[in-house]
């Protein structure tokens, strides 16, 4: 499979030069606009949300490698909505990120020329893989409510309290 | 079925030249999909040993552990084609493999991608399910079926002295296909389990003549027994058919037709039967409560099914379970021997969903009568037996 180029022609998207937090807010708040803008279920946005912060954790910083973090977020939406069986078209999810992310920078939204969609598919494709790899192919999320239940379990670990980890 | 593989295993003699996997590439990141530690770390020792509808599989060496591992490589559907990217299938098998940690499950050491497509490292066996149905000299092992029978009786193997003998007559191809019976009857309660090979006959039957999907029908079929007294109360005989109700049709006909030819074996420590006084029909849904254990069927018509009555044996559920399948529909026949004062025998059948399309839309007996319009109705009123005071109630439909 081919390797695309960091300079390769679908990359529109202006990313470097900002902070880690802010680089992960931006892209998450992203993500979540463009799940709403697809009728994905909370759960399938949240699920993308989540690859992209874990994916986030161990990948080197945007840039680096080929690594483009729009593309990336692109294809955590698009792995997410795999994963959780409610599938997205690949194009229907270029297409929201870079409106929105346009809209956001007040610029116009790009037309997707075919030439550049196919291009930006073959490294949405490889960024799959590298988000999947980054995560260990652990593409299963633990559930929110095991996490909470386990916080209410190491919060109200005696006494009476013990019936609202039991009710979680 | 055959213990794993040892670490260290040499290589068969039918065993090709080593060669690794991916010539190594060069170490970009811990997250690229070329990782150098990814595909460089197996060593293949036999290729093609499988293949199957999601891809070859490769025979192969950990480098590292020295363990024999089996890799398959996925092969890339049309419809995973159509969408790009990582396939739905791999994806599926790569969550239900990385979710299931057991010991007598195959495991999954590792996942990679290699050139673009995804290859899943497993634990190596030498054989396979198919062979051991195959295998006519290798028996049902007793311990699961005494689970099973443990789990949906909820009593104490002790007091079924009978059962010995039917884990002995446990046929071997019950394994693939296998129908059972436990019935449990009266105040001191017996059980009887018995594998039911003119089901299988039948199903293969109607398959040959294309009445019944290839695919659907008897994969399985869980039967339990629940106690006699708990169904008492209730006198409803209903058979349901029509839209939206779909079951395996063959398991209920070979039940139905068991109780109505009198051809259940009770064994000699039970009374056998001389009519069926009354027979009724329970349609049930799966509940969406609890664990795979736990999966229970609330019937349509008629009560909900006692508490204790547990639908499926534990191992059969838990595996439908592990592979994405579960019951979603199940029948319930109460069979009432001799006067009305004999406690109803109830026969239990689940339905497994393989596929929605698969599935049978359950047409009372028009399989097995095919050609006689009112064959159903006939066939209802002679499983009701004769003279039984509850002929007159409830109507097959």
């Amino acid at each position: 499979q081919r390797r695309p180029s960091p300079q390769s022609p679908a990359r529109l998207c202006e990313e470097e030069g900002l902070p880690d937090g802010l680089l992960r807010r931006r892209f998450g708040s992203l993500i979540w606009r463009v799940g709403a803008d697809l009728q994905m279920s909370p759960t399938g946005t949240a699920t993308a949300a989540l690859y992209f912060q874990r994916f986030l954790l161990v990948a080197p910083s945007s840039g680096e490698e080929g690594f483009s973090t729009l593309r990336a977020a692109m294809s955590c939406v698009w792995l997410a909505s795999k994963t959780l069986e409610e599938p997205q078209r690949l194009r229907d999810v270029a297409n929201a990120f870079l409106a929105l992310e346009a809209r956001s920078a007040g610029r116009g939204a790009p037309v997707l020329e075919m030439e550049a969609y196919w291009a930006l598919r073959d490294e949405v494709v490889w960024h799959e893989q590298v988000v999947l790899r980054a995560m260990a192919f652990d593409a299963e999320p633990t559930p929110a409510y095991a996490l909470l239940a386990e916080l209410g379990q190491v919060l109200c670990g005696a006494g009476e309290a013990r019936g609202v980890p039991a009710l979680a | 079925a055959p213990g794993r593989a040892p670490a260290m295993q040499t290589a068969g003699p039918g065993a090709v030249a080593s060669e690794a996997l991916s010539p190594p590439s060069k170490a970009v990141s811990c997250s690229a999909p070329h990782a150098a530690s990814a595909a460089s770390r197996y060593e293949r020792l036999e290729s093609n040993i499988g293949e199957g509808t999601y891809g070859k599989v490769h025979k192969a060496r950990d480098t590292r552990s020295g363990q024999i591992v089996a890799i398959k490589k996925a092969k890339v559907a049309a419809m995973d084609r159509e969408v790009g990217g990582i396939g739905f299938t791999a994806l599926r098998e790569i969550k239900l493999m990385q979710a299931v940690r057991h010991p007598h499950l195959m495991a999954c050491l590792d996942v990679f991608a290699d050139g673009g497509v995804i290859h899943l490292v497993m634990e190596f066996m030498d054989g396979d399910l198919k062979k051991v149905i195959e295998d006519s000299s290798i028996h049902l092992a007793e311990a699961p079926l005494r689970a099973a029978i443990l789990q949906g009786s909820g009593t104490q193997l002790g007091e079924y002295p009978a059962l010995d003998g039917l884990l002995a007559s446990a046929s071997p191809r019950g394994v693939g296909g296998f129908w059972a019976v436990l019935r449990l009857a009266g105040a001191r309660a017996a059980v009887r389990f018995a594998t039911r090979e003119r089901g299988l006959f039948r199903r293969r039957r109607a398959v040959e003549r294309g009445a019944v999907p290839a695919r659907a029908g008897l994969r399985f079929l869980g039967v339990a027994a629940t106690p006699a007294r708990a169904l008492q109360d209730w006198e409803g005989s209903l058979l349901v058919g029509g839209r939206g109700l779909r079951i395996d049709f063959d398991a209920l006909l070979t039940i139905v037709s068991d109780a109505q030819m009198l051809r259940v074996d009770f064994g000699p420590r039970l009374k056998v039967p001389r009519q069926v006084g009354a027979l009724s029909v329970r349609i049930g849904a799966r509940s969406a409560c609890g664990g795979a254990a736990e999966e229970r069927l609330v019937c349509r018509r008629g009560p909900p099914v006692p508490a204790q009555f547990l639908w499926a044996p534990a191992f059969g559920v838990a595996a439908q379970s592990a592979q994405g399948q579960t019951f979603e529909l199940g029948v319930a026949v109460d069979v009432k021997t001799g006067g009305d004062k004999s406690p109803p025998a109830s026969y239990a059948a689940l339905a497994r969903v393989l596929r929605r399309e698969d599935m049978l839309i359950f047409r009372p007996f028009d399989i097995a009568l095919a050609g006689d319009k009112s064959a159903g109705r006939k066939c209802m009123v002679r499983a009701r037996g004769a003279g039984g005071p509850d002929c007159a109630s409830g109507a097959g439909s």
